[in-house]
């Protein structure tokens, strides 16, 4: 009875969209939530972590050469004589102040000692001393434009011969190493935790909910077979986890770069192939959750048992899930006859570029058969008057 | 003879559970709802099941329209095992009792068209059910409204309307004027009788004497999972009120009423 099982499925959807707002509140809210919140985080962080480049930063320097002076005015460094050094209680103090930077001691008579020197002899060379609070942007933004002076400076002074310094990209890796790293330990476990959560309400409205309005009992007295009744439940819930799916997974995407600046990640590293494996892991894993997810609420008889029975799953799934999430990805084939745990670390291999075939088909087939035989089960739990009829 | 209803020895025993063994104070692990129960119901006639609740008239309705299995026995709609058959039962029959709802986000139009198409009901014929039936409620001012929004009254009419949807010649109503104001449960028992002069069969459970006596031809009485009489209304009261018929069997069963 294909033609029941439609009927279903079109009057568990119709219902679900009748409610216009919280159908899209539902599929949007996921996604929109990871957009909002990754590129919120990914701002915040780089305010927090960015130096106040506007202001020329202030270092209190002890005996100042006359050779740094007129270089620290064409380098943007505002220089203050100090008499002595400050113990570090009182430095940290005036760095956290903003009156100064950073603190930097050159020996007494620097400039003669420097044109004094011959690296050939052996003896240990002027030194410069150089401090800084790290943990303050300021500080060590001020600190690294003083070094980079002094740097340049000593090249001034005997410049033989020069590194990178040709307009070159000298760097090696691959841009996709850098993206992979991070995008892995998130996105799948992100992805299961926001699936998991909104395909729950749903599937709890759609039978533990039918059960308690008394509608259930409308449905069964009806010459159409239970397990067609299960069957179009399943098909609704199922398109809709799927429209939340992919929700998530565009909010994931598009939050990467905000989140961890556009230089670092560069989604367009991940090919069609890739993608496309993606899409097929997280259909096959979203067929499983669905299934687990009315399996529970078919066993309650009201919305609130519904949510009862589904918490522990729930906590369940985000331990298996975060599991997956550490350790690297397993090569071991057996691993990917665990479902869930299959899912994160097929994600993990496939966006990290560890690509193993064989496994992330296990997974795929090991979801469809975990569905299949959900399915059944399901089905039978409809055939059961103690599960249906039990008030 | 030829019956359009037609229960033998049906039986169901539930599993109780500790809470409910607790509750009834009793050690049992089982309860009997339905102890053997036969009765046949004659075509074209309103027969009417009539007992306190947990008398088992429910869970006797329930086996009748293929909805649970009866543990033993069986019974025949039209010819048609309930235990065989029983799809072809429930499409046989129109049930309706207060516990079957209708979802409240859907239009009165909406829904009688999801169960006619569960029905497989052609939809020329639909349509014009749908008018008739819409027509005869005042359902057809409501038919895009949701029932959420609808009367309790209309509610119930909308129920009524869903539930004859794909024309059955068997209507089987559970407490079919319960919590229904005087208004609407006029509604219902009109329909009732209108059903039975189309020549259709009806049979429906109460615990309403006043509504056996107004719509039934028929009537048995069951107390405790049995039947314990059952005859047409002078047979049953011999010229007594049917409450006092009903007493006085019931205080031979169980004991005095408390």
């Amino acid at each position: 009875m294909r033609g029941s099982t439609l009927t279903i499925a079109k009057k568990e959807l119709a219902r679900f969209f009748a409610n216009r707002v919280s159908a899209v509140v539902s599929i949007v809210l996921p996604g929109l939530l990871i957009f909002v919140m990754w590129t919120f985080m990914g701002d915040a962080m780089s305010t927090m972590f960015a130096p106040d480049e506007t202001a020329r930063p202030t270092v209190a320097v002890v005996n100042e050469p006359a050779s740094i002076a007129g270089a620290a005015e064409t380098a943007g460094i505002d220089i203050v004589p100090e008499a002595a050094l400050p113990d570090a209680a009182q430095m940290r103090e005036r760095i956290e102040a903003g009156e100064v930077r950073a603190f930097a001691v050159f020996p007494t008579d620097f400039d003669e000692a420097v044109a004094a020197y011959d690296p050939a002899s052996g003896m240990p060379a002027p030194q410069v001393e150089l401090y800084a609070n790290s943990t303050d942007a300021d500080s060590s933004h001020a600190a690294t434009l003083f070094t980079a002076l002094l740097d340049s400076y000593e090249s001034s002074l005997s410049n033989r011969f020069d590194i990178n310094a040709g307009g070159g990209t000298y760097e090696l890796a691959e841009e996709r190493d850098l993206a992979s790293t991070i995008v892995v330990t998130i996105v799948p476990f992100m992805l299961i935790i926001l699936l998991f959560t909104s395909v729950m309400s749903i599937a709890a409205e759609s039978v533990a909910g039918e059960k308690e309005r008394g509608t259930m009992a409308t449905l069964l007295a009806t010459p159409i077979r239970r397990r067609d009744i299960a069957l179009g439940k399943l098909l609704a819930i199922t398109l809709i986890g799927l429209l939340v799916a992919a929700s998530s997974m565009i909010g994931i995407f598009a939050s990467l770069p905000s989140m961890f600046g556009s230089a670092m990640v560069d989604l367009n590293v991940y090919g069609l192939v890739e993608y496309v494996e993606v899409a097929l892991v997280i259909v096959s894993t979203t067929l499983v959750v669905v299934m687990l997810i009315t399996i529970v609420s078919t066993l309650a008889s009201s919305m609130k048992e519904a949510s009862m029975y589904l918490t522990p799953v729930m906590i369940l799934v985000m331990l298996v899930a975060v599991l997956g999430m550490f350790g690297g990805t397993q090569t071991d084939s057996w691993y990917y006859f665990i479902p869930l745990y299959n899912s994160v670390q097929c994600l993990n291999g496939i966006l990290s570029f560890n690509f193993q075939p064989l496994n992330v088909v296990i997974c795929i087939v090991t979801n469809l058969v975990v569905t299949g035989v959900g399915v059944l089960v399901l089905q039978r739990m409809f055939d059961s008057e103690r599960l249906m009829f039990r008030r | 003879m030829d019956y359009a209803i037609s229960a033998k020895n049906l039986k169901k025993t539930f599993k109780l559970s500790a809470k409910q063994r607790k509750l009834d104070r009793t050690g049992a692990r089982t309860k009997t709802a339905v102890d053997g129960l036969s009765f046949d119901v004659r075509r074209g006639e309103i027969y009417g099941l009539l007992g306190p609740n947990g008398a088992g008239k429910t869970t006797t309705l329930r086996m009748l329209a293929a909805l649970v299995k009866p543990d033993e026995g069986d019974a025949f709609i039209e010819g048609v095992s309930v235990v065989d058959d029983p799809l072809k039962v429930r499409g046989l029959i129109g049930f309706l009792t207060s516990e079957l709802k209708l979802e409240e986000v859907f239009s009165p139009d909406y829904l009688f068209n999801f169960f006619s198409e569960l029905h497989h009901v052609d939809h020329a014929v639909r349509d014009a059910r749908k008018q008739a039936l819409f027509e005869r409620f005042g359902i057809d001012r409501f038919a895009q409204t949701k029932v959420a929004d609808l009367s309790t009254g209309m509610k119930q009419k909308t129920s009524l309307a869903v539930s004859v949807a794909h024309d059955p010649d068997v209507i089987i109503f559970d407490e079919p004027t319960n919590g229904l104001d005087v208004l609407t449960a006029k509604t219902v028992t009109d329909f009732l009788l209108e059903l039975a002069a189309e020549g259709k069969t009806v049979l429906l459970s109460t615990h309403i004497f006043s509504l056996v006596e107004k719509v039934c031809d028929r009537a048995g009485i069951v107390i405790d999972g049995h039947l314990v009489a059952e005859g047409t209304l002078p047979e049953l009261t011999g010229g007594r009120s049917l409450e006092d018929v009903f007493f006085d069997l019931y205080a031979a069963r169980v004991g005095e009423a408390s």
